[in-house]
C-alpha cells in the first residue's frame, strides 16, 4: 500500500520494485491457484538480517521471491543489491541462493555431491567453506547419502548448505519448513540462526507461519493479494493494531531482552527489556543457559496478558511490568486489544471490554501488566507459565 | 574379394554408418525431443508427426524421395555437390542422410519419454546455483536421464544396422561405400550364392545376439545391486 | 520394419525361406515351407484359373500389353461362340517381374510360375535340363537391344562412358542385361576405367531410375525399358512443353559390340497348363508380335516364320 521508508540509510540494502501480471499463481511447489491477479510490489530491506515475507495462502508471497530470483517472467523488475542492480540480469547470474520447499536436491548426486555441485559454481571465494556449512547445519554424518535416504528435515539442511555454499550474496527461503515435520523444525531454526549470526549476507524467508517468523525474523512485509500491505521492524509490525496480524487468535508481540543474571536457587533467569533496564523491566524465566549479555528474545501471546491499575502486591504471577498505555482497539463486541508501552518495546494485551470500560482504561495510562505466559524463542516454542 | 574379405567390408560398412548415423541423431535428437517435451505450442503436434513418420512409411517410400531429392537438378544435390563437389546418391554420405531420416523416430521418442518423466525443477535449482544451459544439460539432465539416452542410441543404432530399403533405392549396391550387410545378404541370395549368404546372416545374427545379451545382462546386474 | 514389399522382395523373402529349406535335411520341413509359401502366394489367386508368368524386368510392359489383348481376344471369342447360357470362365494372369536371375532361382525352388519370360537363353535352358522346364515350349521370343544412355551427347560408347561420374547397369550376378554390360564395356577396353564409376542397380529398371532421376548420367539399360518409361511418360502427359530440354536424352546402340545378341528365352514350367499353351501360341501370332516390335524389341529368327523383322526405333 506504499513505499516504507526506512530510518536513516543504511550502506547496503536491498530495493525492489517487481510487477508481475500472471494468469497462475505459484504457491511452491507443483500447487497452482489459479488466482488472476498481478503482483505489484515496491519495498526496501535491510541490507542485513532476516526479513520475512508474511502473508495468507496464495498472496503471492512464493511468486515475489521467485521474480526475486529471476525464475519468474516479469513485466518489470527493479533489483537494487547494495547498489548492484540485478534486476534485468538472468537468474544464473543474480548470485542469490534459493532454498526451495521441495528442496530440489539432485537425486543422482550423493549429499557430498549436491554441496559440491554448488560449490563448484560459487560466485565468489568469499563465502562460507565447506566446512563450515557442514558444521552449521550439522549434516557431517549425511555426506554419504543419497537424497532418497534422507528424512524431510534432513533434505532441508542439505538444501540450506547447498544453496550457501554458491557464496550468494542473499539468501531466499521459500518455506523451508513446511515440508518437515514439528519435531524436525526446532533444530533447522536453531541452524539458521547459526547461520545468520555467522554469516554476513541478508535472508530473506518466505513464511505463513508466525511462529517461524517471530523466531528469526528482524523485519517483516506483509503482503495480501498480490501487494504490499505493510512493512517494518518485525517488533514493531506484530504490535500494530491495524495489521491483521494481531486480530489473529495466536497473536503475540515478540520482545528483545538480555540476560541480566540468573537465580539458581529457584532456578530462574533474569531478563531485561531495555538498555536502561530498571527493576521494573525484567523477566522471570526458566533457568536458561547463557551468559550475562547474551541476547534472548521473547514471545508474549496477547490472550495470556492482564493489566491492572495497581501493582499486585500479592499474586503468583511473577512477571509484572509498569507502562503506558498508548493504543486502544476494539477487537469485536466483547473484547479489546490494549497496546502498553514497556522500555520503549510495544507489549500487547487482549481484555475483555467491559473490563476495559471497569477500569477505564484510556491511552496515556500508567498500568501494570501481568504477564502470564512468557515463550523463549530461541530455546523451544514451548511456553513457560510462570504464575 | 574372397568370402570372408567382403562379408567383413559390408560388416565394417554396416557398423560405421550405424555409429555415424545414431551420433548425428543423439546430438540433433536431444534437443528436439527435449523442446517436444516441453513446448505448449500447437506446433509442436505437427512436429511430432513429422517426426514419427519414418516410423510407419515403408523405407521404399523414403529412398524414393531421397533419390529424387538427391538429384543434381534439385535443391538438396544440388546444394551438396556445390558445397563438398561429390554427389550424394551413391555415397556413405547419401545413406547417412537416408539413415538419419530413417531412424529419426527411434532417437527421439524415447528421449521425448525421458525428458517427459524428468523434474524440470530441478533445473531451476540449478539455475539458481549458477548452472547455464549446456552446464544443465551435461550435468544433470544427462545423469538423470541416462537410461532415455542409452534406449535411444541403441535402438538407433540397431535399427540402422537392419536398414534395408531406404539403401536399396539409394546405395547403387557399391562395395566398400554402399553395399552394407542387408544388402549385401540380399545379393547373395539373389545370386544362388547361399554359403556366402549363410555366413553373413549367420554372423549378423550371432553378432546382435551377444550384443543384446551384454546390454541386459549389465542392465539386470545394475537394477540388483541399485 | 516393411509393410509393403516389392515384387522382387517378396520375391527374395520366398527364396530365402526356400532355400533354408533346402539346406535342412527334414524333408517334412521343406515341404512345410514349400506349402507355406504357395499358400502365401496362392492367397491372391482365389479363382479357378490364373495364369502366372514370371518376365524379366524389361519386358514386362510388353507383356502386360499382350496379356491384355490376350483377354480380350479370348472373351471375344467366348461371347461369340457360347451366346446360351455363357459360362464365362474366369481367368486371371498374374505378373511377376524382376531380374531374371532371380527369378529362376525362385523356379528352381518351386515358386509357382507356369510360364517363364527370361531376358536370357541360358536360364531357361537350364530349367529344361533340371526338369522343371517343358523342352517343347524353349524358343526365343525377342531379341533386346542393348542401348546407352546419357545426358550428354558423345561421339562414341567409349567416349561418353569415358566422361561418365557415374554408369548405372543392372545386377551382372544376376540380370542378363547386365551381364551383357560388363562384356560391352570390356570389349570396349574401358573396364577398369569405369569399373570405380559403377552403381548397380537391382535390375534394369532400377538402373533406369537411377539415370532418370538425374543421379547417374549414363546408363546401360535395354530399349525397350526406355520405350515403355516414354510411353509412361507421354500416356501420363508428364513431358510438359518447355521442359522437353530435361526430359532429352541421348542414346547408343551398343549391339554391334557385343559377341551375341541378347537373345531372350521363354520355357513354360511343368506340368504345363491349357492356358499356359494358350497363351504360347497368342505370342506366335503377327498381332503379338507386332506389339513385340513396338515394345522395342527385334524379332528372334524364327523356326516357325523364317520372318526377320526389324522396325526402326525412335529415338527422341
Amino acid at each position: 500500500m506504499g513505499v516504507a521508508v526506512m530510518n536513516g540509510t543504511l550502506e547496503k540494502s536491498i530495493q525492489l520494485a517487481i510487477k508481475h501480471s500472471l494468469g497462475e499463481v505459484t504457491s511452491g511447489g507443483e500447487a497452482k491457484s489459479s488466482a488472476n491477479f498481478s503482483l505489484s510490489l515496491k519495498a526496501q530491506l535491510p541490507g542485513k538480517g532476516i526479513t520475512a515475507i508474511y502473508g495468507p495462502s496464495g498472496c503471492g508471497k512464493t511468486t515475489l521471491l521467485r521474480c526475486i530470483a529471476g525464475l519468474e517472467e516479469v513485466e518489470h523488475c527493479q533489483l537494487n543489491m547494495s547498489g548492484d542492480e540485478i534486476g534485468s540480469l538472468p537468474a544464473k547470474q543474480r548470485q542469490l541462493g534459493y532454498v526451495f520447499q521441495e528442496n530440489r536436491l539432485f537425486p543422482h548426486l550423493s549429499v557430498e555431491g549436491n554441496l559440491d555441485f554448488a560449490y563448484k559454481r560459487r560466485f565468489s571465494d568469499n563465502g562460507p567453506s565447506k566446512q563450515q556449512v557442514i558444521d552449521w547445519l550439522d549434516i557431517d554424518a549425511l555426506l554419504e547419502r543419497k537424497p532418497d535416504q534422507l528424512s524431510g528435515g534432513q533434505k532441508q539442511r542439505v538444501a540450506i548448505a547447498r544453496a550457501l555454499l554458491t557464496a550468494p550474496r542473499c539468501l531466499l527461503l521459500d518455506e523451508p519448513l513446511a515440508g518437515v515435520d514439528s519435531q524436525a523444525r526446532n533444530p533447522i531454526l536453531r541452524h539458521l540462526e547459526t547461520v545468520a549470526e555467522n554469516l554476513n549476507i541478508p535472508m530473506v524467508y518466505v513464511s505463513h507461519n508466525l511462529d517461524e517468523i517471530t523466531r528469526l525474523a528482524d523485519h517483516l512485509i506483509i503482503m495480501d493479494q498480490g501487494r504490499l500491505v505493510a512493512d517494518g521492524p518485525l517488533l514493531d509490525m506484530l504490535s500494530r493494531l491495524d495489521l491483521d496480524v494481531t486480530r489473529q487468535e495466536s497473536a503475540a508481540v515478540v520482545l528483545n531482552t538480555q540476560i541480566m543474571g540468573h537465580d539458581d536457587r529457584y532456578s530462574l533467569t533474569q531478563l531485561s527489556l531495555g538498555l536502561q533496564s530498571g527493576d521494573d523491566a525484567q523477566l522471570s524465566v526458566g533457568r536458561l543457559s547463557g551468559e550475562p549479555g547474551n541476547a534472548v528474545r521473547v514471545r508474549i501471546p496477547c490472550r495470556d496478558v492482564s493489566i491492572a491499575l495497581e501493582r499486585p502486591s500479592l499474586s503468583s504471577i511473577l512477571n509484572i511490568l509498569p507502562g503506558v498505555i498508548t493504543e486502544i482497539e476494539l477487537i469485536d463486541g466483547a473484547r479489546a486489544m490494549i497496546k502498553t508501552e514497556v522500555a520503549r518495546q510495544f507489549i500487547l494485551a487482549r481484555i475483555t471490554r467491559k473490563s476495559m470500560e471497569h477500569l477505564q482504561l484510556e491511552t496515556g495510562k500508567q498500568v501494570y501488566l501481568q504477564i502470564k505466559t512468557v515463550a523463549l524463542l530461541s530455546e523451544t516454542i514451548a511456553s513457560e507459565n510462570l504464575g | 574379394m574372397n568370402l570372408l574379405a567382403s562379408n567383413i567390408a559390408a560388416l565394417w560398412l554396416t557398423l560405421q554408418l550405424a555409429a555415424v548415423t545414431t551420433t548425428i541423431l543423439l546430438i540433433v535428437s536431444a534437443p528436439l525431443a527435449w523442446w517436444l517435451a516441453r513446448s505448449e505450442s500447437r506446433f509442436a503436434s505437427v512436429v511430432e508427426a513429422t517426426v514419427a513418420l519414418p516410423l510407419i512409411l515403408p523405407p521404399t517410400v523414403i529412398g524414393f524421395y531421397l533419390l529424387i531429392a538427391f538429384s543434381p537438378d534439385n535443391f538438396l544435390g544440388s546444394g551438396w555437390s556445390a558445397l563438398t563437389g561429390h554427389s550424394l546418391a551413391f555415397t556413405f554420405s547419401g545413406l547417412v542422410v537416408g539413415s538419419v531420416i530413417y531412424s529419426l523416430p527411434f532417437v527421439v521418442q524415447p528421449l521425448q519419454t525421458g525428458f517427459q518423466h524428468f523434474d524440470h525443477k530441478l533445473l531451476e535449482a540449478a539455475e539458481t546455483m549458477g548452472a547455464g544451459t549446456l552446464d544443465r544439460f551435461l550435468n544433470l539432465i544427462i545423469p538423470l536421464t541416462r537410461r532415455a539416452f542409452a534406449t535411444a542410441a541403441l535402438l538407433g543404432f540397431a535399427h540402422t544396422m537392419g536398414e534395408f530399403g531406404v539403401v536399396l533405392m539409394i546405395g547403387g549396391n557399391i562395395p566398400g561405400e554402399t553395399q552394407v550387410l542387408s544388402i549385401a545378404l540380399y545379393d547373395h541370395v539373389e545370386a544362388l550364392d547361399y554359403q556366402r549368404a549363410h555366413w553373413l546372416a549367420g554372423g549378423l545374427l550371432a553378432f546382435s545376439f551377444a550384443l543384446l545379451i551384454l546390454l541386459y545382462g549389465f542392465n539386470r546386474h545394475k537394477a540388483m545391486n541399485k | 520394419m516393411q509393410k509393403i514389399l516389392t515384387s522382387s522382395e517378396r520375391n527374395a523373402g520366398r527364396t530365402v525361406i526356400n532355400s533354408l529349406g533346402s539346406l535342412l535335411p527334414n524333408v517334412l520341413l521343406k515341404a512345410s515351407l514349400k506349402f507355406v509359401a504357395i499358400a502365401v502366394f496362392f492367397c491372391h489367386s482365389a479363382l479357378a484359373d490364373t495364369l502366372t508368368i514370371a518376365t524379366a524386368s524389361n519386358f514386362r510392359p510388353v507383356l502386360e500389353q499382350l496379356s491384355q489383348a490376350f483377354s480380350d481376344q479370348t472373351s471375344s471369342k467366348q461371347s461369340s461362340y457360347k451366346q446360351s447360357s455363357a459360362k464365362q470362365s474366369a481367368y486371371q494372369i498374374k505378373i511377376s517381374s524382376g531380374s531374371s536371375g532371380v527369378l529362376y532361382a525362385q523356379i528352381v525352388q518351386g515358386a509357382p510360375f507356369q510360364l517363364f519370360f527370361s531376358a536370357n537363353e541360358s536360364y531357361p535352358e537350364k530349367l529344361v535340363a533340371s526338369g522343371h522346364g517343358e523342352a517343347d515350349t524353349l524358343a526365343a521370343y525377342a531379341v533386346g537391344k542393348l542401348i546407352l544412355v546419357s545426358r550428354q551427347e558423345g561421339i562414341s560408347p567409349e567416349d561418353m562412358l569415358s566422361s561418365a561420374k557415374r554408369i548405372a547397369i543392372a545386377n551382372p550376378r544376376t540380370a542378363p542385361y547386365g551381364i551383357a554390360a560388363m562384356e560391352v564395356m570390356e570389349s570396349l577396353g574401358v573396364m577398369e576405367k569405369s569399373q570405380p564409376k559403377l552403381v548397380v542397380g537391382n535390375n534394369i529398371a532400377q538402373a533406369w531410375q537411377f539415370f532418370h532421376s538425374g543421379n547417374a548420367d549414363v546408363a546401360i539399360v535395354s530399349a525397350s525399358l526406355v520405350y515403355s518409361a516414354r510411353w509412361h511418360e507421354q500416356i501420363a502427359g508428364s513431358i510438359p512443353d518447355g521442359k522437353e530440354e530435361q526430359q532429352k536424352f541421348f542414346n547408343i546402340d551398343l549391339s554391334s559390340h557385343l559377341k551375341q545378341p541378347v537373345q531372350q528365352s521363354r520355357v513354360a514350367i511343368k506340368p504345363v497348363s491349357l492356358l499356359a499353351q494358350q497363351f504360347l501360341d497368342f505370342i506366335k501370332t503377327p498381332a503379338a508380335q507386332k506389339v513385340i516390335l513396338e515394345g522395342g524389341y527385334v524379332l528372334p529368327i524364327s523356326v516357325d516364320t523364317d520372318i526377320f523383322t526389324t522396325s526402326p526405333m525412335n529415338t527422341n
